[in-house]
């Protein structure tokens, strides 16, 4: 719970630094663990050891281990823990921008516009790096559309996004289905499929170097903004009052969220709930102030995939869909939280 | 500061206009009272002067300069606004946590509240006497405690010209008069106050000028005169006796409604 006494010291609301240290550790030892769990199981110590030895230490180890270590759960954990940071963050800047607890990468459309770009790549053939360009560009097209639908002289509010966002969301699921039903059944189908379910099996660094940099700018820039986005919340008028710039606030919220859940799709497919369950979790823990909620949810966020793909690659011999397993671990786990933690009050 | 309002109106489309030939001055250090019955265009006024509605004719200016094509980030700066108690959003922030929000106009995009402002804050707390709140997430607070949180935001930014939506409303007696009370604090400060009000009363005995709504023209001089009988049964309906008495060394004005005209 809250220490109400020692908050009185920053009014901004930020984290105490042992909090700060702690929320950098869990994600990094999270990681760490995650490294030594899957088909071969290497100790914590042993991974330590790898990691020195990528680092220029001259630590020995195994050729094996080092090659699984460095060439296949890195990037994989990496991809990891920059999914389930900006997925999450995405999903709690939307729920202030929009004032609505139900805000999700999805409620703009963004999540359903890049996976028609993903799925419209694979029916055309296009090679794994087209399939994330294309799946980027209708994510941030599909926002763009968002936004113009409801831009203009008459200012409508973020209810009317909401509105705009799931119309845009709705048709390029359509969108989507249509693909599926035009796709030759023998390969591009399941292709599809599997994709639209979710996976972080990506082969290699340099296809996350693609997507890393979308999600790295968005994090630090609503990381910086963070103490602005507690106005989003309040009502039109108050939030005009304020003085700030209300227009160019928005606007920088709304494409870093967009960006990175378009990026987060683009590299490894639909991983649903994250954007939801993950803020609210942080919230029922720490509060609205966006001061903290910003970094808990990058922190609690990353943990999470990592965790929920750890599991998915290894709990059975074939890989389970991560979009599966968020669901099914996050679901009960929220429930319980919700039930146990009697002062929340699902407001944005 | 001064706030002159010369030949405004508005109206919404060509058969409906709210009020027009509107003519009013607002110096430092002046409380102003806006008083009318609903939908008489109060709210609307107070939209219009803020920028968040523009007067269909005539002008508005702020130490001279025309409000609607100053930055909103110079006229922000001078002018803070209190919404009313009861539609503003009751979040769950603290009131520490809420009132430095009121400095974030004047701040740069990536900027966060340093010690200078979380000392404006203390200082607001303090002068409203709401420093022991600063703990209490705003959602908690009762109605005359958040209004006391709002007018605080609104003050930290330092302004000159504070606008309150109907502060008073929805509040028991002494939390009115705290309110009131502190609006006489801030003009002696030399901070002028345009508040909207349903009660006559207040407007008499707590405002130096008055608005008046409700009549296509409406009234406005100094609030002894503009709140009498005849300008209340024109613009409410209401037949009303206004009575003046002498308590704790100070003439207070009462107005008693009498009769739906």
């Amino acid at each position: 719970m809250r220490d109400k006494k020692h908050e009185n010291r920053t009014s901004a609301g930020g984290f105490a630094p042992l909090g700060t240290l702690l929320l950098i550790l869990l994600p990094v030892v999270t990681a760490v663990l995650a490294l030594g769990i899957g088909r071969i199981w290497i100790s914590p110590g042993e991974v330590l050891r790898c990691l020195g030895k990528l680092f220029g230490s001259g630590a020995e180890v195994e050729a094996l281990t080092y090659k699984t270590i460095v060439n296949i759960r890195i990037p994989r954990i990496l991809l990891g823990l920059l999914c389930g940071a900006g997925l999450s963050t995405a999903g709690c800047a939307l729920q202030g921008f929009f004032a609505n607890p139900l805000a999700t990468p999805d409620t703009i459309g963004v999540a359903s516009g890049a996976s028609f770009g993903a799925a419209f790549g694979i029916l055309i053939g296009l090679n794994f790096f087209g399939i994330q360009a294309a799946a980027f560009g209708c994510g941030v097209l599909a926002v763009a559309l968002t936004w113009l639908a409801t831009a203009g002289k008459n200012n409508r509010g973020p209810g009317a996004m909401i509105l705009a966002g799931i119309m845009i969301g709705s048709l390029f699921s359509a969108l989507v289905s249509l693909v599926k039903f035009m796709a030759d059944t023998e390969s591009q189908l399941p292709a599809i499929t599997y994709w639209l379910m979710g996976s972080l099996n990506i082969s290699g660094y340099d296809n996350i170097l693609a997507g890393a940099p979308v999600i790295v700018t968005g994090l630090v820039v609503l990381m910086l903004i963070r103490w602005r986005l507690n106005l989003l919340v309040l009502s039109e008028d108050e939030l005009i009052a304020t003085g700030v710039n209300v227009k160019a606030l928005r606007i920088i919220t709304i494409l870093c969220a967009a960006a990175m859940t378009a990026s987060v799709v683009a590299m490894c497919g639909q991983v649903g709930w994250v954007g939801l369950i993950v803020p609210h979790i942080c919230r029922m823990k720490w509060g609205s102030n966006y001061m903290k909620l910003v970094p808990a949810s990058i922190s609690v966020g990353a943990a999470f995939v990592v965790v929920v793909d750890t599991l998915a690659r290894s709990v059975s011999a074939a890989e389970i869909p991560i979009s599966v397993l968020t669901a099914i671990i996050g679901a009960p786990f929220f429930i319980s939280l919700l039930r146990s933690s009697g002062r929340y009050r699902y407001e944005a | 500061m001064k706030l002159e309002v010369k030949d405004a109106a508005f109206s919404y489309d060509e058969e409906r206009t709210i009020f027009s030939g509107l003519d009013l001055e607002l110096d430092k250090g002046q409380v102003m009272a806006v008083l009318g019955p609903n939908g008489s265009g109060k709210t609307t006024f107070l939209r219009c002067v803020m920028g968040m509605l523009y007067f269909t004719q005539g002008s508005c200016r702020l130490n001279g300069q025309e409000t609607r094509t100053m930055p909103a980030r110079e006229f922000w700066r001078l002018v803070s606004y209190v919404p009313q108690q009861r539609s503003a959003q009751q979040n769950a922030y603290t009131v520490l946590e809420s009132i430095p929000l009121g400095r974030s106009g004047g701040m740069k995009m990536f900027a966060r509240p340093g010690a200078a402002d979380v000392e404006a804050a203390e200082r607001v707390m303090e002068e409203l006497k709401i420093s022991h709140l600063q703990n209490r997430e705003c959602r908690t607070l009762s109605g005359g405690e958040f209004q006391m949180a709002l007018i605080g935001r609104a003050l930290v930014s330092e302004p000159q010209l504070l606008i309150l939506d109907e502060p008073e409303s929805g509040l028991d007696f002494k939390n009115q008069l705290i309110v009131l009370n502190t609006i006489e604090t801030l003009s002696k400060r030399g901070i002028a106050c345009i508040f909207n009000t349903h009660y006559p009363e207040h407007a008499v005995n707590n405002a130096d000028l008055a608005l008046m709504m409700g009549r296509e023209v409406p009234v406005f001089g100094r609030a002894k005169d503009v709140v009498n009988e005849e300008n209340i049964e024109a613009s409410f309906g209401v037949k009303v006796a206004v009575t003046e008495r002498e308590r704790e060394g100070r003439k207070l004005t009462s107005v008693i409604p009498l009769v739906v005209k």
